[in-house]
């Protein structure tokens, strides 16, 4: 089914809304909640929260792009899940992983007093990913978006895991020099 | 700022940078990319392999092609493959055996001419004594034989001047007048003459050839891999 269609089931308050997406972007949002969560069955509920939040948010929201509007919604809702989950250190270790290399983009948490709009942040990544070069900003949001393994990158994209790294390492060095250059400490 | 708010930002960057990286979408410009990465790899050390034998194999005759000092000139020059004298092409057209006959012939002509000379001679006496038709019948004999012998002597001394010119300059003879003056068919002489280029038009280096394919395909794998990547 078109993605006009799955919206307009929506809108209309159908049932089926819910079966449609699932059967379309089931699998996408499992991977997302799985890559994050680092197990299946937390990504499974998560899955099932993103179509009951996009349930809730459509209408009045007309999503542009119906894949990534989903995709928003499971990545917010894994990371919000591993957030309060205290027990498990982070939950998935890919996500760790991925915290830990960024923790050297952003200023040192007990001295900063950050508190720049987020409006600003999102502007500055945009125009970060921008700037990157197409292979470079693919691997980036694969990594630190979708938190996809290293290893899974580089066999997907054709590299070695040590070009993978090299990449990843230079342009967060690249972030970090972006969001030093437009005055959010770091 | 905390590494986790950075993370939650980024779930705020445009949605055309989610699809672009979606790794669940089979992309083709991802195996483009392989192939034009791997293309790029195997033909450039492969031409680099070609090129590498061509230069190792073409270095002996480097070494001598130096224009340095008119001593490595000359040695170049007596070394290097020269174009064939007029000498040689004229011995590849058949002329050699031809100029010895007509060498052979203009002697055997020659005593002939002695032989009819003596008889000439006596033909004379006879004729003086009144033996006026045997006299004529000689002189005519000797009227014919003189005119034959004039062409073959005039023959062999052309041959003779055009060798000798040509062993001088060592020229390159045109394949029209070798043909003319040695009477060797112009057809032969022009095959004789061209030996020498038809040979370096087939001894072009296949590995030179191979690389420069090659290379020229590691160039269009590069060019490819240089448009994906932006």
């Amino acid at each position: 089914m078109e993605d006009a269609a799955i919206i307009e089931l929506y809108f209309q308050r159908s049932e089926r809304a819910v079966s449609e997406s699932d059967k379309k972007y089931g699998r996408y949002c499992g991977t997302i909640a799985r890559n994050i969560l680092g197990n299946a069955e937390d990504a499974e509920e998560c899955v099932s929260d993103t179509w009951l939040r996009a349930w809730n948010t459509i209408p009045p929201t007309r999503p542009s792009f119906l894949k990534a509007f989903f995709g928003k919604i499971t990545r917010n809702l894994s990371l919000n899940r591993i957030e309060k989950d205290t027990a498990q250190k982070r939950g998935g270790g890919v996500t760790a992983a991925a915290l830990d290399e960024l923790a050297e983009c952003v200023a040192d948490e007990r001295a900063s007093n950050w508190s720049a709009d987020g409006a600003v942040i999102k502007d500055t990544l945009n125009a970060f990913l921008k700037d990157l070069s197409r292979e470079n900003r693919i691997v980036f949001v694969r990594r630190y978006w979708y938190f996809e393994d290293v290893k899974d990158i580089a066999k997907s994209m054709g590299f070695s895991e040590s070009k993978t790294k090299m990449m990843l390492k230079r342009a967060r060095e690249a972030l970090a020099k972006k969001l030093e250059k437009e005055g959010i400490e770091v | 700022m905390k590494s986790e708010d950075l993370l939650k930002y980024m779930n705020e960057i445009d949605e055309a940078y989610i699809l672009e990286a979606d790794p669940s979408a089979p992309s083709r410009t991802v195996s483009l990319r392989i192939v034009s990465m791997w293309g790029v790899r195997i033909c450039a050390a492969a031409a680099a392999v070609f090129l590498i034998l061509f230069a190792v194999r073409s270095a002996p005759k480097l070494q001598t092609g130096g224009s340095l000092t008119t001593l490595e000139m000359n040695s170049a020059g007596e070394n290097a493959a020269a174009p064939p004298s007029i000498g040689e092409a004229k011995e590849a057209a058949g002329f050699a055996p031809l100029k010895e006959e007509a060498r052979e012939k203009a002697g055997e002509e020659a005593e002939a001419y002695e032989a009819y000379e003596m008889a000439g001679a006596e033909a004379y006496e006879a004729y003086e004594a009144e033996e006026a038709y045997e006299a004529d019948e000689v002189y005519e004999a000797d009227e014919a034989n003189d005119t034959y012998k004039a062409d073959e002597t005039h023959e062999a001394y052309r041959a003779d001047e055009a060798y000798s010119m040509a062993q001088e300059n060592d020229v390159q003879p045109d394949a029209g007048e070798a043909a003319e003056v040695h009477a060797v068919p112009e057809e032969e002489a022009h095959e004789a003459a061209g030996a020498h280029d038809t040979a370096d038009a087939r001894s072009f280096p296949p590995e030179l050839a191979a690389g420069i394919l090659l290379a020229a395909a590691a160039a269009v794998f590069a060019l490819i891999r240089l448009i994906l990547k932006r």
